[in-house]
């Protein structure tokens, strides 16, 4: 009766230990946070307690805007190079192409509004509407841009935050 | 040669799945996914109405009689975007003097509350003045307060009559 000899292995069992770091991988995979084309990163967006759930739109278009004012597009929405909208004349030129787009692709006739819902995602150090002097355009002139090229619905996006506001 | 194999007993052959690798891969998978992660802040939405369009129609008025009543709160801001005062009045009231808020936002959220209750269930609404140069973060600030006193109709517009 022998008592081991040079050929027995002693290895500890890997198995264990690879089926939860698969697990582990898993979970950030999933958790990953894929970056959105149409979501800008460098927009810091204010918080807001009454912000609600974003509910998946069918049809919608992103207008980020940073705290210059500036309109910011993304490759998909873009229409050619133009890529910032720098001032509401060129923000409201570009939302008529787009709502053309939009009754053209819902097949309507001319006088009904276009379908999709505008998402704004403004910086929170842009300014609401343009100071004495400034050459900032005001998130107020690009509403009405909006509005002028026939867009009705828009949803002001904001980071939730479930405490009691502090004082400033 | 007798032309017979005679059939050999095989001996019973171990599998050995090498794990070793594939841990050192998961590892390296999970070692990314750990240095990449950046949990993302949950945004949420406010659904406004875009503003009226200069000489359009207005709405249909309503054959109610309960016409909603209308408060006014002016937001004048300071020179780096922040607020540099309020008042709160109500529109087309006999008492029209403005009850000045200050740059406080409990003052504020005090004194919707106060009108809020007082109306008992008729509609109501809010407009927004906001001064030039007022950053988002602070439209955004009233407008939640607002909401959270139980006002939905708010309606940011410029302070300066020829920019609303």
């Amino acid at each position: 009766m022998s008592h081991g000899s040079a050929a027995d292995k002693c290895e500890p069992n890997l198995v264990p230990m690879l089926d939860m770091v698969l697990q582990l991988v898993m979970f950030f995979m999933v958790c990953a946070n894929f970056v959105m084309e149409q979501v800008n990163e460098s927009i810091k967006l204010p918080e807001a307690v009454v912000a609600k759930p974003i509910e998946k739109e069918e049809y919608f278009i992103f207008l980020n805007i940073n705290k210059d004012g500036h309109v910011l597009l993304s490759a998909l929405d873009a229409i050619g190079d133009d890529r910032i909208l720098t001032n509401p004349k060129r923000v409201e030129t570009y939302m008529k192409q787009r709502a053309k787009e939009d009754l053209r692709a819902a097949g309507s006739d001319k006088n009904t509004v276009p379908r999709s819902v505008i998402i704004l995602r403004v910086d929170r150090e842009a300014p609401f509407v343009r100071a004495a002097g400034s050459d900032k355009p005001g998130v107020y002139e690009i509403m009405k841009a909006c509005r002028a090229a026939g867009y009705e619905k828009v949803l002001l996006r904001a980071i939730q935050f479930g405490g009691q506001i502090e004082k400033p | 040669m007798s032309g017979k194999h005679k059939r050999t007993e095989t001996e019973f052959v171990e599998p050995d799945l090498p794990i070793t690798p594939m841990l050192d891969m998961s590892f390296q998978l999970m070692a990314f996914f750990i240095f990449t992660f950046r949990p993302a802040p949950t945004e949420g939405q406010i659904a406004m109405a875009l503003p009226k369009l200069d000489g359009g129609q207005d709405a249909i008025p309503s054959i109610s009689e309960d016409k909603p009543v209308a408060f006014v709160v002016q937001a004048e801001a300071a020179p780096n975007g922040t607020i540099a005062s309020m008042s709160i009045s109500e529109k087309d009231a006999a008492d029209t003097k403005p009850e000045l808020l200050g740059a406080d936002f409990e003052k504020y959220r005090h004194a919707l509350k106060t009108r809020f209750d007082a109306m008992k269930g008729k509609p109501a609404k809010l407009t927004l003045k906001i001064g030039d140069g007022l950053l988002q973060e602070y439209v955004v600030r009233l407008l939640d307060i607002g909401n959270q006193t139980g006002f939905v109709d708010i309606a940011p517009i410029p302070l300066d009559p020829k920019k609303q």
